[in-house]
């Protein structure tokens, strides 16, 4: 038979092979009772003594070997006695069949088939069997598990009896038990032997011959010499099965190799791969389009149609080609012969209010904005529109800030004359108008009575300004009549001359903003074709002018 | 292939930017939009996409492959395929950063007043400034022959004894191919006195490349003989406007003849030298040109100080609706609206000259720009490294 001792953990409870009676036969057989004294000696060694009886099945072979397996190597066959129904046996030597334990050859004391038959074992000197409690590391802690047979030899239950006799000298307040296995009563029975040392007794009278219990008790340390008690290695320490661990630890070595294998192959794929960058596509082309007009600047601007006229009306007056013969509805009289510097888009201007006729008025000035609007994105070809746009806001900021810094009335009328279209290009340019002359006099440029004949004042129509040497004097107006009139003026134009601003800009994008043409039939559209001109607002005078290309 | 290569451990090499070279594709004449994409790739990865041999785009590396796979027809599926395979970053991101990609190309394409720096997000790079592997264009100077009578000042310097012959031509052309010029200009002298005019421009069209013409347009009032150069694949030509010549005219006519019967696109401009004598007659000049049905005019002045009558000519021209050309061969002078709005343009030469585009003379000797008189090399004996470098000095 085998006998196994463990540990504080069971490390070589897998490692060993459950016991086996004989070789090579039909073995069948019940345990009837099988009674274990373990006796923890004071020298720190195990004695051990088996009493196991056997009962063989009729139909068996006779049972003529018994293999029992011992805790580790350290024990010996010469302190080894066996004894087969008193007969001693004298077959004893190191079972080829378990790992660590010795072989009984019963002899001519074989066990019959259909009898029984009693076995007596005794060993002592086993070493190395002591471990240092994990709980308290001044106890040791020893640990044990009878032998057990192959479940394919046995049958029936067997009266299992385990007395633990602890070192000479403990007393009975010192050992500890561990928890008991199942169907062994929670506690040991606790007694004292006839060399009065403490015994911890446990029995289950319903065992299994073929089942791996575990028992275990502490007592302090003292008791048995230092040097005997080793310390609880890893596995044990943490209670791991040695024999569970290993094929634990090759099923992980598998599976880390293959998540290595993949997290080598993410590493590797993404190290092949390189970085992203998101596409970046930038144009060649000149920055900043300089050298436009405040209308054509109005047209980048996308300002309305009815202010980019007014600029007009504003710049053709200022150069003496034309004067307002009346102010509602706009009726400009022209100079004739028109004066040099004019613009094609003025001059066309001009010619539009030749016509007698509204519609064919209206026509002429949506023909003029389309030109303008075309000539704007002609010169903004090659450049950038955001650099322009930036540029000319800028300009027009200036512009504004020229005029309320200066010093006098009549410094910043002279400054508002030059800069007034660039300042119309402001946004608020109606709220500043109203803020910066509203309250005080204001010096009228000298073409104000070409622009507003209401004020009462025949100027010339030509400028001037340059009298060799004479003095103009200016007239003032009320600041807040000034800028009233600046401002009506955008108004005069929606009102008398284009009529509803929204359908006079929509015939002018209609042209120089058509429609895109239908979608490319070449499979290559990816989310609905190219997009239209995305200034082609109805409501303002914009263009897609410019740029970069 | 094997596990490993499964597994990406073995058979994967490093992925690297797409390695130099030049693409093109032509829309096939179905397509409603006549365009061209050259799509060249430099050393290192990046690229430059010229759309119509007008458009230079910068692109970086990643909007380079996404242009290598638009120009070379990649399935959608696949392109977003290979990006992630070759960078770190998800099929449905790359995916989605081709969509946008292309269709910002096709808006570019289809959209030609769009301005790509407003809506479409583009960077601005300013022209000329980077290195680059290659110039855009080649003007090819193929002879210094001019017809009789011809004024004394269209006479070129006669630099060369000797015309490279049709074959060397050719070997000229392969060349600019090979290192990724994606456009040849033919020039001169008059190149329609050229014979071979025709057989050049069909073997530069062969290559894919945009092919333009720079002619005093006399010979091209004979329709017949625009039609052979218009079939052989010629793109794009520049009248260089003699305004007493009627053949002058005529060609005018004759290309707008051939477009409304072609239906084609062709892209025809006119050049305008402003001197003191005509500065009067301008505007009435730019109207004249405007009815004519041109796609453009290039307008130069033969002296600094007509430079407000030049920029005042440049208006009119674009109330007219004619977009102003100012980097095709002609003018060579600096002097174009343009070029003297530019700070950087106040030189004695056109920016861009030596660096943007190279001039061929009529014996492959390779100058800056024609009347740059230093030579860089010969295209055909020496080696374009070589050619390239001394360019790069002298920029």
């Amino acid at each position: 038979m085998k006998l196994k001792i463990f540990s504080f953990v069971l490390l070589l409870a897998l490692l060993l092979a459950p016991a086996r009676v004989a070789q090579a036969q039909t073995y069948a057989f019940t345990v009837l009772s099988e009674i274990v004294n373990v006796y923890w000696e004071s020298d720190g060694t195990l004695t051990l003594d088996y009493e196991i009886v056997f009962s063989n099945a009729d139909y068996a072979d006779p049972i003529d070997y018994v293999d029992i397996g011992l805790p580790n190597d350290t024990y010996s066959t010469f302190n080894t006695t066996a004894s087969i129904d008193g007969q001693p046996i004298n077959d004893i030597f190191p079972s080829p069949y378990v790992e660590t334990g010795v072989a009984l050859g019963l002899g001519g004391s074989a066990i019959p088939p259909g009898q029984i038959g009693t076995l007596r074992m005794s060993t002592s000197g086993i070493r190395d069997v002591l471990y240092t409690d994990n709980l308290d590391d001044t106890y040791a802690s020893a640990v044990f598990s009878p032998n057990y047979f192959g479940s394919e030899f046995v049958v029936g239950a067997t009266a299992l009896t385990v007395i633990y006799h602890l070192p000479p000298g403990v007393t009975p307040a010192e050992p500890r038990w561990h928890p008991a296995p199942s169907g062994f009563g929670e506690q040991p029975i606790t007694g004292i032997d006839p060399q009065a040392r403490i015994t911890y007794t446990w029995r289950n009278m319903n065992a299994s011959a073929s089942e791996f219990y575990l028992f275990g008790a502490s007592f302090p340390k003292i008791y048995v010499p230092a040097g005997t008690i080793l310390e609880p290695n890893f596995a044990q320490r943490y209670g791991f099965d040695p024999a569970i661990l290993i094929p634990i630890l090759f099923c992980s070595f598998i599976i880390l190799f293959f998540v290595f294998i993949i997290w080598l192959s993410i590493v590797s794929n993404r190290k092949r791969r390189m970085q992203y960058l998101p596409p970046k596509i930038a144009i060649e082309g000149h920055g900043i389009k300089r050298g436009l007009t405040a209308p054509e600047a109005g047209i980048l601007l996308e300002q309305p149609m009815d202010k980019i006229m007014t600029m007009i009306l504003f710049s053709v007056i200022k150069k003496g080609a034309a004067q307002v013969a009346k102010e509602e509805p706009l009726e400009l009289a022209l100079t004739s012969p028109l004066p040099d510097g004019l613009r094609d888009y003025e001059v066309e201007f001009l010619n539009a209010f030749k016509e007698g006729e509204a519609a064919r008025r209206r026509r002429a000035l949506q023909e003029m904005m389309v030109g303008l609007v075309k000539g704007v994105a002609n010169k903004m070809r090659g450049f950038s529109k955001g650099e322009t746009l930036e540029f000319y806001r800028k300009i027009t900021d200036e512009a504004w800030e020229q005029v309320k810094s200066a010093d006098t009335p009549k410094v910043q009328s002279k400054v508002y004359e030059e800069n007034i279209e660039w300042t119309m290009l402001d946004p608020n340019y109606e709220e500043e108008t109203q803020e910066t002359f509203s309250g005080r006099p204001v010096y009228a440029p000298i073409w104000w009575g070409r622009y507003s004949p209401s004020s009462g004042r025949s100027i010339p129509s030509a400028p001037s300004r340059s009298t060799g040497g004479g003095r103009v004097s200016l007239p003032t107006l009320p600041g807040a009549d000034f800028a009233a009139s600046v401002v009506g003026g955008a108004q005069r134009f929606a009102g008398g001359v284009i009529g509803n601003l929204s359908d006079f800009t929509g015939g002018v994008t209609k042209v120089t903003n058509p429609p895109p043409p239908p979608s490319r039939s070449s499979g290559r559209s990816y989310s609905g074709g190219g997009s239209s001109c995305a200034c082609a607002c109805a409501g303002c005078a914009c263009a897609c002018a410019g740029g970069g290309r | 292939m094997g596990l490993l290569e499964r597994i990406g451990l073995r058979g994967g090499e490093k992925a690297e930017p797409l390695k130099p070279g030049f693409y093109s594709y032509v829309a096939p004449p179905s397509h409603p939009f006549n365009y061209r994409l050259h799509l060249r790739i430099e050393p290192g990865g990046d690229g430059l996409l010229v759309v119509n041999a007008s458009t230079v785009l910068h692109l970086n590396q990643t909007a380079t492959e996404y242009a290598y796979h638009f120009v070379t027809l990649t399935p959608r599926e696949k392109v977003a395929e290979q990006i992630a395979k070759r960078y770190r970053v998800g099929k449905q991101r790359a995916d989605q950063d081709y969509a946008d990609f292309a269709n910002k190309i096709q808006a570019l394409i289809e959209t030609p007043d769009l301005d790509p720096v407003t809506y479409l997000g583009f960077g601005r790079h300013a022209p000329y400034t980077d290195t680059m592997s290659a110039p855009y264009r080649l003007d090819c100077a193929l002879t210094y022959k001019l017809p009789k009578g011809a004024p004394k000042a269209a006479v070129p310097t006669k630099r060369v004894a000797k015309e490279l012959s049709t074959a060397q031509w050719k070997e000229v052309i392969d060349k600019a191919r090979e290192v990724g010029i994606p456009h040849i200009v033919f020039t001169g002298g008059e190149p329609t006195l050229r014979s071979d005019l025709a057989e050049l421009l069909m073997h530069a069209e062969d290559h894919g490349l945009v092919t333009g013409l720079i002619t005093d347009g006399r010979k091209l009032a004979d329709t017949r003989y625009l039609k052979t150069l218009l079939d052989a694949g010629l793109d794009h030509a520049m009248i260089v406007l003699q305004p007493s010549k009627e053949e002058t005219w005529d060609s005018l006519a004759s290309f707008a003849y051939w477009k409304e019967v072609l239906n084609d696109d062709i892209f025809i401009a006119a050049h305008l030298t402003l001197t003191k004598q005509n500065t009067k007659q301008a505007n009435a000049l730019i109207d004249r040109l405007a009815q004519s049905g041109i796609s453009a005019i290039s307008l130069s002045a033969n002296e600094l100080a007509l430079n407000n009558k030049l920029q005042a000519a440049r208006d009119h021209a674009a109330a007219r609706d004619l977009p102003l050309v100012w980097d095709l061969p002609v003018p060579y002078s600096a002097l174009n609206p343009v070029n003297l709005e530019l700070e950087e343009g106040k030189g004695s030469h056109p920016v861009g000259a030596g660096h943007a585009w190279l001039y061929i003379e009529p014996d492959g000797d390779v100058l800056p720009e024609q009347g740059i008189n230093k030579k860089l090399g010969n295209m055909l004996k020496d080696d374009w490294g070589k050619i390239w470098g001394k360019a790069k000095k002298q920029k």
